[in-house]
């Protein structure tokens, strides 16, 4: 409800107004006037209009002195996100979380465990002062879970902690330095037990498993053909280790949330890739449904704020609802990078043989990941890893399996790539090194292992559609100029200080969830909504995170409805208000529900009634092709994949092993790419990402279980610095399934990074690299050894 | 622990973005707490509070500063200008202009940071080359982006900009 | 309650320093970062704090008799800018952080911080600068190697203030300059090395090195030096040398590197630096 105290009267419900950014009109006339309520809106008629809210039927709006218009509310819909794309955050206007006000807000924090296993046997809390109040396990409405895949993950922890930084408690009031010294004062006394951190310590089970028997959270396994058979044609058998380490997000907007009540609902705003997922959590820890998810802008994703949004809201809605008032919870930089979601560090174990022709006719891999206390998202990175653990060759007998280990740490979760960079680097890396041992060229060899359109894939499927693997080895040869270059560096002065070193990395990504989980599982909706004036907006619950879906997706309907783009909005994602198209994941925004727009604007301009208001739905239905089985994981492991191939230029100094990144070159096939100036962006941005993950992004469990990399100085990521201009093309290669023949490419341009600077280190200093990241450290300690 | 100290609250007068602000607040609380909470100018970002990332940036007395690290004390009787205020001047829309062309702006936490540091960057050098943009830009974090196109927007900036710097 | 202070002369600062315990407070890029809390609230600072920053006559770099003198409060970025600064300050100063913290924080703070990773420490080791020590009694000078006793500790006493940098004239054009940071900018130091000679017809004349962040101080032995001079580049024995200063370096592991790592780089550029004098 807004009520405007200039005019002392009339009252309109905040759904039923145009697009007015109220607070900030509200403070050009009248000073420094506070904000109105919580509305955000903002409309397309100028920055200076006034609004006076008037009863009933529509508003009067001023710009200046003069009446422009009258809008009739009946006609109006629901906020929308400025269609002057990124023009809000580009002037500063655009309003994240922390940047909003509400009336009465109070703060919370987190009071999080400092044992990392244990009982909990008693907290002693210190008397709260009025207007302070404190929320664990015991004020839980509904049930005590983060609904993330499994229901192992307490919202908060119940007589037990599983790791340093679990949520015990949430304390909410209105000053934040009162907090700061309650936690400060809060003792818990525990009885501890010995803690494993590593995946060899989760092995040793000292003190029993933290988990059913095994401490095996997940397993999965596969094989293809026969892999005795495969291994008796084997000349040679290779054997190799290959690792990779945690990765923070690093997002520049850290996690935060703000819940209120309003008309009976607890509603939760904050910077989410996932509203429906916000939306499931408060609906289970509060018992009912009476909940709303509002996504805000977002400061950075990359999968971070795919589960662990859940985190902070359930327990915030557990305290709005008590409360009934606004309630706040920002996480700071250290809390955020040392207790939030990481990647899943991997150990991979590859047994391969290779036969009298040079050909892998046997690869048995078998391989760790560190799952962290909960199963969160980790059967799901396994069965990426598992299903996709060839990349992109034709092997044609291979045993995978894949076992994912509960341990004392931060629950690993999702990052871009969700398990493909760390296959993808292990991969590359392991066929680059059997070739070597066997004499051959990595390039060559691996040409010659690539998939071919008439391949049978590592699940046993036909491979849908057309590869142009080597159209695209080509263009990245040539783009880079890789042949000249690879002679030049073999040519170097051995004895010379820098050394130059190349290396290239093919990849690929399944797109939208694993296996046919679109189909049994997500069931994406996406709708359409047109007003009599011939405006449309779309609704679905995915979000603009920065890979600009406020412009593609618009992009999509507008050429489908043939209307010019300024005539086609979006939603804010609001699960009040927009469909479950799905979560804003996996690569699936575009090829899943790009397409499922395609397909209701395409109906909408078919039945297109003028002067009408009309509403197209369109649900998710598997194309006919696709055929999985979630059990024996046969069929094909994603809709569609995406391809890419990187190459990395390095200077090596061999006094300090640091590395300098010279040339980057990039070619994907994305199927067709919707804009390219926002692809590009998706190509650097998440090649400059995998460059860090290779190279410098170092994240190092300590002896009590947390990171030692914990601030910003310490947790590096690239600087413009760092990496130089990447040249990069995208071939097209329509999808049928895709809109406008597009694919998925978000993660895809993170998967081939690592692997290509780790190959460009190991090929300027000549001494295998298994394991990233490639620091000036390993690169000495290959250089010199002990 | 020991008990908390206090500190007794200061009057401090600065010049916010061409306007007189006079503010009675804690004296070591940092000018981007001051700027976002107690002035309401939330286009100044907080990114991780030990002058690390840049989001904060903010021009002080004409130079590039993380706002994070300076407390309010220090600020008296200077002259701040944030996004707030450069995006009414000609030279800030270039800037943000070019850098909306280049679409170097994806999530658009650290762009605020970035348009003070492009503008101070080409308010002292209006011609730079990649390196200088690159080096210009070594205290702004970006995520996102890769950098590559925040790169050509300083071009886009620098050239059709040209009389402007 | 603390109060704060914020002089816009050295006397009036000095009067303050003289009163009781406060905390200096120039740029303040290390303390906010040591001070501080959390986000949403002020650093917590336990004395008084007197700000520097508005002292004008301390923010000039001039020349003098004998070489040149900095005042304290001048900003890094000022440093790095002016040509009468040594060139191996301006290089050391110019890779310190960022362009944003670069324009606040000073010489003054880094050196009487006296962090083990402070950047600009091993060339004003070299320069042989010199530390004007003010209080309300007069001044003092001393030598910047006498100055940090270790990590975070100076001889600073409470009624002083660092006022001024003296960097005597030296004629060096030979010079040597690696940082190893965590990264290409915005690092801190994992390691750095510090190299002035001069060398005529093969001959050294001069020659001097320094490491930084590999000790609790930084490590520079005149008495290693000593042994070059006179000598013919051809002759010097750099695997000697190396071995010598192998025992004087003493690192530590750390979240950024470890021990071994800045053990073996910082010698390896010191025999860099060795060679790099056979093609003068």
């Amino acid at each position: 409800m807004v009520h405007c105290d200039w005019l002392a009267c009339t009252t309109i419900p905040a759904e039923s107004l145009p697009h007015t950014r109220l607070h900030n009109l509200m403070r050009l006339w009248a000073g420094t006037h506070r904000t109105l309520g919580n509305l955000e809106h903002t409309i397309p008629l100028g920055k200076y209009a006034l609004v006076v809210p008037f009863v009933a039927l529509g508003i009067q709006v001023f710009y200046g002195k003069r009446w422009i218009k009258w809008i009739d509310v009946r006609d109006l819909v629901m906020e929308t996100v400025n269609t002057k794309f990124k023009w809000e955050e580009a002037t500063g206007e655009a309003k994240y979380i922390a940047d909003r006000h509400y009336e009465g807000l109070l703060e919370a924090r987190f009071y999080r465990s400092t044992c990392p296993r244990g009982k909990i046997d008693k907290a002693h809390i210190p008397k709260l002062p009025e207007g302070y109040h404190l929320f664990g396990a015991k004020d839980v409405p509904g049930h005590n879970v983060l609904p993330i895949v499994e229901i192992d993950w307490p919202a908060f922890a119940d007589g037990e902690v599983r790791h340093v930084g679990q949520v015990i408690f949430l304390l909410v009031g209105p000053d934040p330095k009162v907090l700061e010294s309650l936690i400060q004062q809060i003792k818990v006394d525990y009885t501890p037990l010995t803690p494993a951190y590593t995946i060899e310590q989760s092995k040793a089970m000292a003190d029993g498993p933290i988990h059913a028997l095994d401490n095996v959270l997940d397993k999965h396994a596969l094989t293809k053909g026969d892999i005795d058979a495969g291994f008796a044609q084997a000349v040679s058998i290779i054997e190799e280790t290959c690792t990779t380490s945690y990765q923070e997000h690093t997002y520049i907007e850290t996690q935060g949330a703000v819940g209120y009540p309003k008309d009976g609902k607890v509603v939760i705003e904050g910077s989410m890739q996932c509203p429906w997922y916000v939306h499931h959590a408060m609906a289970v820890i509060l018992g009912h449904d009476k909940v709303r998810a509002i996504q805000c802008p977002t400061g950075g994703g990359f999968g971070g704020k795919e589960d662990y949004p859940d985190v902070l809201a359930a327990p915030l809605a557990v305290a709005v609802e008590k409360l009934q008032c606004p309630i706040r919870i920002i996480l700071d930089r250290v809390e955020d990078i040392s207790f939030t979601s990481k990647r899943h560090p991997v150990e991979f174990r590859y047994r391969t043989g290779v036969d009298k022709n040079g050909k892998v006719v046997a690869m048995d891999i078998d391989f760790d990941i560190n799952s962290g206390a909960y199963l969160s998202l980790s059967g799901i990175v396994l069965q990426r890893s598992i299903t996709t653990g060839t990349n992109v060759y034709d092997i044609p007998n291979v045993r995978i399996r894949g076992h994912a280990w509960a341990t004392n740490t931060v629950p690993t979760g999702a990052f871009r790539g969700f398990g493909s960079p760390q296959t993808c680097f292990c991969m590359e890396t392991h066929m680059s090194h059997v070739a070597k041992r066997i004499g051959v060229d990595p390039l060559t060899f691996k040409r010659e292992h690539m998939l071919t359109s008439d391949s049978t894939t590592l699940t046993g499927a036909a491979i849908y559609g057309d590869l142009i693997l080597e159209q695209m080895l080509d263009r990245v040869m040539e783009l880079s100029d890789y042949k000249r270059k690879q002679a030049q560096c073999r040519a170097q002065d051995p004895s010379a200080q820098i050394r130059k070193g190349l290396g290239i990395a093919l990849f690929q990504h399944g797109c939208g969830f694993a296996g046919d989980l679109e189909d049994t599982l997500v069931k994406a909706r996406a709708r359409l909504v047109k007003q009599s004036d011939g405006k449309v907006t779309i609704l679905v619950s995915n979000t603009d995170i920065g890979q600009g879906l406020t412009l593609t997706f618009r992009k999509i309907v507008a050429e489908h409805l043939d209307k010019p783009l300024e005539d086609v909005a979006i939603a804010v994602p609001d699960t009040g208000v927009v469909p479950d198209s799905g979560p804003t994941v996996a690569s699936r925004s575009i090829v899943i529900v790009g397409y499922l727009l395609e397909k209701a604007a395409k109906s909408l301009k078919q039945q297109w009634i003028e002067g009408e208001s009309q509403e197209i739905e369109e649900v998710y239905k598997k194309p006919e092709y696709h055929v999985w089985d979630q059990d024996t994981y046969q069929g094909n492991a994603y809709q569609v994949t995406s391809y890419g191939m990187n190459v990395v230029e390095v200077d090596v100094d061999t006094v300090t092993g640091e590395s300098k990144i010279t040339g980057v070159w990039a070619v994907y096939d994305v199927g067709h790419v919707i804009d390219e100036h926002v692809f590009k962006g998706q190509i650097d941005g998440g090649l400059v990402q995998a460059l860090g993950y290779g190279s410098c992004e170092k994240m190092e469990l300590n002896s009590d279980g947390v990171f030692a990399q914990k601030t910003m100085a310490d947790y590096v990521i690239p600087t413009a610095m760092d990496v130089p201009s990447i040249v990069s093309e995208t071939l097209d290669n329509p999808y049928p399934y895709g809109p406008n023949g597009a694919k998925g490419g978000g993660e895809l341009t993170h998967n081939g990074g690592a692997a290509a600077f780790a190959a460009a280190v190991e090929d300027a200093i000549g001494k295998p690299l298994s394991s990233i990241p490639v620091t000036p450290e390993k690169v000495m300690e290959a250089l010199y050894g002990e | 622990m020991a008990s908390k100290v206090e500190t007794s609250n200061i009057t401090v007068e600065f010049v916010l973005n061409h306007r007189e602000v006079s503010i009675e607040v804690e004296p070591m609380q940092s000018l981007l707490h001051t700027l976002r909470v107690d002035l309401i100018n939330t286009a100044t970002k907080e990114g991780c509070g030990e002058g690390e990332c840049g989001a904060c940036s903010v021009l002080f007395n004409g130079k590039l500063v993380n706002a994070c690290m300076l407390p309010i004390a220090q600020v008296q009787g200077a002259e701040i200008l944030t996004l707030e205020g450069l995006r009414e001047s000609e030279k800030g829309q270039c800037v943000i202009n070019a850098l909306l062309e280049a679409k170097g702006v994806q999530c658009g936490f650290c762009s605020p940071g970035m348009v003070l540091a492009l503008y101070a960057l080409l308010e002292a050098n209006s011609d730079p080359s990649e390196e200088e943009i690159r080096r210009g830009i070594s205290g702004n974090l970006c995520r996102c982006t890769g950098y590559g196109m925040i790169v050509d927007a300083a071009r886009i900036a620098a050239q059709k900009g040209a009389q402007l710097w | 309650m603390v109060s704060v202070y914020r002089p816009t002369t050295l006397t009036e600062a000095l009067d303050h320093v003289a009163l009781g315990n406060v905390t200096l407070f120039s740029g303040g890029t290390d303390l906010m970062v040591q001070h501080g809390v959390r986000s949403g609230i002020a650093p917590q600072f336990d004395t008084d704090v007197l700000f520097l920053d508005a002292i004008s006559e301390l923010s000039h770099i001039e020349a003098t008799q004998d070489g040149l003198c900095i005042g304290s409060e001048c900003s890094l970025s000022d440093i790095e800018s002016d040509d009468q600064v040594p060139e191996i300050l301006r290089l050391s100063v110019g890779q310190i952080a960022a362009p944003a913290l670069r324009n606040r924080a000073t010489l003054s703070g880094n050196i009487c911080n006296a962090s083990p990773a402070g950047d600009s420490l091993p060339a004003l080791y070299l320069l042989d600068a010199r530390l004007i020590l003010a209080s309300a009694q007069g001044r003092r000078e001393v030598p910047i190697s006498d100055f940090i006793t270790g990590p975070g500790k100076t001889i600073l006493k409470a009624d002083e203030i660092l006022s001024h940098i003296l960097l005597p004239k030296v004629d060096l054009p030979q010079l040597f300059y690696r940082k190893v940071g965590t990264r290409a900018a915005n690092a801190l130091s994992k390691l750095s090395v510090a190299g002035l000679a001069k060398v005529v017809e093969g001959k050294v004349v001069d020659w001097r090195v320094a490491f930084g962040a590999v000790s609790p101080t930084v490590v520079r032995c005149k008495e290693l030096e000593q042994l070059l001079i006179g000598k013919n580049v051809a002759e010097i024995n750099i695997e000697a040398m190396v071995e010598q200063y192998s025992e004087m370096i003493h690192p530590i592991d750390d979240q950024r590197t470890t021990a071994k790592y800045r053990h073996q780089t910082s010698l390896k550029l010191l025999a860099s630096w060795l060679e790099a004098l056979r093609d003068v």
